[in-house]
């Protein structure tokens, strides 16, 4: 069973108003209609909520190894095609990086209790400064690029950031009851460098754009 | 890695949907979830083209799904013998429908689950998969003639 008009219609060659005159006194198109809605609303109730509790989980790992495959591969890329700020943005905070991290190795290699003592902390304390003060001057560059992003990939980033932050804050806490504590030092580096790589995304994303 | 976990809460029950409608189990839709945001983590600097992410997201998926389905090389062409024989009106309608979805062919099939089951309107269905919006229309055209076909005889079935 057809009909022309329900046809041209439905490919949007006929208007709805004309459609609708027509519609009222051809019996055809009543029917296809009210077979259509019935089909609509039975294929509407096929939307229904698909359980996956370990989804997430398995996702995450997956974007873990390919962030980790990115980076291998990224490194040399970025080098070659960088704004030059960044480029010395990257050196000092690299330089502060290797500073901070070889200084974490060999003080667990010495230290088994993880405790940072005396000059030690005053050290890592004065590079952690550093690297902060290095991640705020990217940080400054990086707000107007942000401004200028499409503004759902512009959230998505200060979401990014505040969650970020929000876990440095944690560790700033925590360290101001426990300064020694190496191993919640080693979680704040991680939580630093993870802003300095979404900073250089956010720079680099608007780079690409002009 | 937490923009993506805002990005999975609030799109994995469409998407995964999405999956389970094109690819018929809920194992390959996990899959390809897991590989769109493979592919949304390594594309998220392409995306700028005034589409919205909603959109975007779903071009991802679809394009996951059909790959899934080239690589399974399954034989039904067209899949009207299917919707016969899934046919029995003792059966739920609503069931009956997903599998006679499942029978589509798979443009035709994204076509319509993305306009029927998730409510994409057709400008967005045809930015999605890439179609003129005139085609979109025909498809889905199409794709409720064939469904209509299955939803009558199994109607005038219970009747008898």
């Amino acid at each position: 069973m057809n009909c022309e008009v329900y046809e041209k219609y439905e490919l949007g060659k006929t208007d709805e108003q004309t459609f609708e005159k027509h519609a009222k006194r051809c019996q055809t198109c009543q029917h296809l209609l009210q077979q259509d809605e019935t089909l609509m609303s039975l294929a509407k109730g096929l939307n229904q909520p698909v359980r996956a509790p370990l989804l997430w989980a398995k996702i995450e790992n997956r974007l873990r190894s390919e962030k980790q495959r990115q980076r291998r591969i990224g490194l040399t890329k970025l080098a070659q095609r960088s704004h030059p700020l960044l480029r010395l943005a990257a050196a000092v905070i690299l330089a502060v990086t290797v500073g901070v991290g070889g200084y974490f190795m060999l003080k667990t290699e010495g230290q088994e209790s993880g405790l940072l003592a005396g000059s030690a902390l005053e050290r890592v304390e004065k590079l952690e400064r550093e690297y902060v003060q290095a991640i705020r001057e990217l940080e400054k560059e990086a707000t107007p690029h942000m401004a200028q992003l499409d503004m759902e990939l512009m959230l998505l980033y200060r979401d990014r950031l505040e969650t970020i932050d929000a876990q440095i804050e944690r560790c700033q806490e925590a360290l101001e009851t426990n300064p020694a504590n190496a191993h919640i030092r080693r979680y704040l580096l991680t939580a630093l460098q993870d802003k300095k790589e979404t900073l250089v995304e956010i720079v680099r994303q608007q780079s690409d754009v002009l | 890695m937490a923009a993506f976990e805002v990005i999975y809460r609030q799109f994995k029950q469409p998407l995964l949907n999405l999956g389970l409608r094109m690819l018929g189990r809920q194992e390959d839709a996990e899959d390809a979830l897991q590989v769109a945001f493979v592919k949304l983590y390594r594309g998220i600097g392409n995306f700028r083209f005034g589409a919205n992410l909603h959109t975007y997201l779903f071009r991802i998926m679809t394009n996951v799904c059909f790959d899934m389905l080239k690589k399974r090389k399954r034989t039904h062409a067209d899949g009207i013998e299917t919707i016969e024989m899934a046919h029995n009106p003792q059966t739920d309608l609503r069931l009956q429908l997903a599998e006679a979805i499942q029978a589509l062919p798979e443009r035709m099939r994204a076509c319509f689950v993305l306009f029927a089951v998730q409510e994409f309107k057709q400008d967005e269905i045809a930015e999605i998969l890439n179609m003129k919006l005139g085609t979109v229309k025909a498809t889905i055209f199409h794709a409720k003639a064939r469904l209509r076909t299955l939803f009558s005889d199994s109607q005038n079935e219970v009747r008898s």
